[in-house]
C-alpha cells in the first residue's frame, strides 16, 4: 500500500514537472504550400500570374538536399497532383485542406496557429485551422490496434528532459502533406520532437517513415514562437466545413 | 537565461496541478439514451430504436407557428437535418448525439474534446463573461462555474441552423442554454440542461440524462470524421 502510494505521488510530482508547452505558438514561415519552399497559399495564382515571390529555405533537413526522397512511382504521383492542383478539372484533384478535411499531424502544424493545452497525463493540440484536435497520453499506454486508422494518427508521448517526443502511428493519411501533392501512406510512422528552448521559443523536428513512398526516412525541422501571449487571449470557434464552398465554386467554373 | 531560470520559466507550478477542491469530471463520457433520434418519447421505426424522451413532461413548449416549422421540419428531415451535412450540431445535441468525448480539467477551466467532427469547446471558469454579441456560433460561447459540487455551464451565441435532434425540434439564435453537470458517483454525471428561446418557446424547459464513464481498458477517444460527400470515390 505504501508503495502504491508512494509510486502515485512520484507520477504525480512528474506530471507537475512536465516542461510549460501551454499556449499558443506559430511557426517562422508558415504556410502548408510547399514543404520543400514553405510559403502561405496563394503561390499558385501567383505563380499563373508570374508574380514573383520571396523563396524560403525547405523544411527538410535530412536528406541533406532539401527534398522529399520520394520512391520513382511516388514522385511521379506527387508531379501529377502538383501540375493539376491550380486548375481542377476533376474533384479528386481538389487538395484536402480546401474540402476542410483534417491536415493530419504534419501539416496542420503548420497551418494555423497550433493551441497546446497540459493536463494530468495528456498534452493536447487544439489547431485553429478546421478545428482538429490530438490526444496525447503520457502514460506508456499500448499502441493502438493497427487496424485503426485515423486522420490525425494515433499519438503516444514522453517526455526526454525539455523535449516532448510523440510516435505517431495509425495514419490514414487520406489528407496531403502540402498544397503541391506532398503524401504519405497509410504506412506511415512519424516522430516529432518538440524541444522547449525557453519560455518563448520551440524548436520542432519530425521524421517521417514510409518505405513503401519514401527511399529512407526524412526530418523536417522548424522553428516555433509564442503568439497571443496577453493573459485571457481566447482562441474562439473555427467552423470550416460548415461555410465551405471553394469546392463547388471551382468545379462550376470549368 | 540560467538553467535555474530556465527551469522556473518552463516548469509548471505544482499549484496547477493541485486539487481544485471541486469534482473530478475527466474521462470519457458517452450517453445510453437515443435521444438523437427524438429528444421526446417515440416508439421504433427501422433503424431507430424506440426511446424515453428526456425533455421533462415530454413537452416541449413551442409557440404555434414554431410548432409548425417543428412539423415541416420533421417531414423534411432526411435532408433537412443539419446533421445529414455534417455540420456542428449545437449544444446540448452533441453532449447526447451518441458519440464519446472527453473531459480534462484544472484548476484554470475545462476542455472537452468531442470524437463528432473534431469538435471542441473550451469551458473558461475564471469569471470571465461571455463576449459582447451578436455572434453567431454553432457550439456557443461557454462560461462555467460551480455551485457547490455542480458544474453550470452558461451558453449563449449560437446560430439558429442546428436542431435538438432528428425529428425537426429546433431553435433560434436567440438559444440560452444552460448546462448542469453534476457527479453523482465516480462513473456517472446527472447532465441537466435548461432551454431558453423566447423566439420559439412560450417558457424555458428542461432536458435531463445521464452521462456514463467508459471504463473498457485502455478506451481512447478515436474520430468520426463526418463528410457530406463521397469521399472514397474521389480520395481512394
Amino acid at each position: 500500500m505504501r508503495l502504491i502510494l508512494l509510486t502515485a505521488l512520484l507520477s504525480g510530482l512528474a506530471q507537475a514537472q512536465q516542461p510549460n508547452l501551454q499556449g499558443y505558438w506559430d511557426p517562422t514561415i508558415g504556410g502548408t504550400y510547399s514543404i520543400t519552399d514553405p510559403s502561405r497559399g496563394g503561390v499558385g495564382k501567383q505563380e499563373q500570374l508570374g508574380v514573383a515571390r520571396k523563396h524560403n529555405p525547405s523544411r527538410v533537413i535530412d536528406p541533406a538536399d532539401g527534398q522529399i526522397p520520394y520512391l520513382p512511382w511516388a514522385r511521379e504521383k506527387q508531379k501529377y497532383i502538383q501540375a493539376n492542383i491550380n486548375e481542377p478539372t476533376k474533384q479528386e484533384f481538389i487538395d484536402p485542406q480546401a474540402r476542410c478535411l483534417p491536415d493530419g499531424p504534419i501539416r496542420a502544424t503548420f497551418w494555423h496557429t497550433v493551441k497546446i493545452l497540459q493536463y494530468p497525463g495528456y498534452v493536447i493540440f487544439n489547431y485553429e485551422g478546421n478545428h482538429p484536435h490530438r490526444i496525447v497520453p503520457l502514460d506508456g499506454r499500448p499502441a493502438l490496434g493497427e487496424n485503426i486508422k485515423l486522420w490525425m494518427g494515433d499519438s503516444r508521448g514522453h517526455w526526454e528532459g525539455n523535449t516532448l517526443v510523440i510516435d505517431v502511428r495509425n495514419n490514414n493519411s487520406k489528407s496531403r502533406l502540402s498544397n503541391v501533392g506532398d503524401f504519405a501512406s497509410e504506412n506511415l510512422h512519424i516522430v516529432e520532437r518538440y524541444t522547449l528552448v525557453d519560455d518563448k521559443n520551440l524548436k520542432y523536428q519530425a521524421t517521417l517513415d514510409d518505405p513503401t513512398v519514401y527511399t529512407k526516412p526524412w526530418t523536417i525541422a522548424s522553428d516555433f514562437h509564442r503568439v497571443h501571449t496577453e493573459p485571457n487571449y481566447e482562441q474562439w470557434e473555427e467552423a470550416c466545413h460548415e461555410g465551405e464552398h471553394n469546392v463547388a465554386d471551382s468545379l462550376r467554373l470549368k | 537565461m540560467t538553467a535555474g531560470k530556465l527551469l522556473l520559466a518552463t516548469v509548471f507550478s505544482a499549484s496547477a496541478f493541485a486539487q481544485t477542491g471541486k469534482p473530478d469530471l475527466s474521462g470519457i463520457w458517452q450517453v445510453l439514451t437515443p435521444a438523437n433520434f427524438d429528444i421526446q418519447d417515440h416508439s421504433a421505426q427501422p433503424g431507430i430504436p424506440a426511446g424515453q424522451g428526456i425533455v421533462e413532461g415530454n413537452t416541449i413548449p413551442y409557440k404555434p407557428e414554431a410548432l409548425a416549422k417543428k412539423k415541416e421540419n420533421f417531414r423534411n428531415r432526411a435532408t433537412a437535418d443539419p446533421e445529414t451535412k455534417c455540420y456542428l450540431p449545437g449544444v446540448p445535441r452533441i453532449t447526447y448525439q451518441g458519440l464519446p468525448f472527453q473531459i480534462f480539467q484544472n484548476s484554470k477551466g475545462l476542455t472537452i474534446l468531442y470524437e463528432y467532427a473534431h469538435a471542441n469547446r473550451d469551458i473558461y471558469t475564471n469569471g470571465t463573461p461571455h463576449p459582447k454579441g451578436p455572434i453567431e456560433w454553432w457550439l456557443g460561447d461557454s462560461r462555467g462555474h460551480w455551485e457547490g459540487n455542480t458544474l453550470v455551464v452558461d451558453v449563449v451565441h449560437f446560430n439558429d441552423e442546428t436542431w435538438f435532434d432528428q425529428a425537426g425540434n429546433y431553435h433560434s439564435e436567440d438559444l440560452h442554454v444552460v448546462e448542469k453537470y453534476t457527479l453523482t458517483d465516480p462513473d456517472h454525471i446527472d447532465y441537466q440542461v435548461t432551454i431558453e428561446d423566447p423566439k420559439v418557446f412560450t417558457r424555458p424547459w428542461n432536458i435531463d440524462l445521464v452521462l456514463y464513464r467508459r471504463k473498457e481498458k485502455n478506451v481512447q477517444l478515436l474520430e468520426y470524421e463526418c463528410y457530406g460527400f463521397d469521399l472514397e470515390k474521389y480520395y481512394p
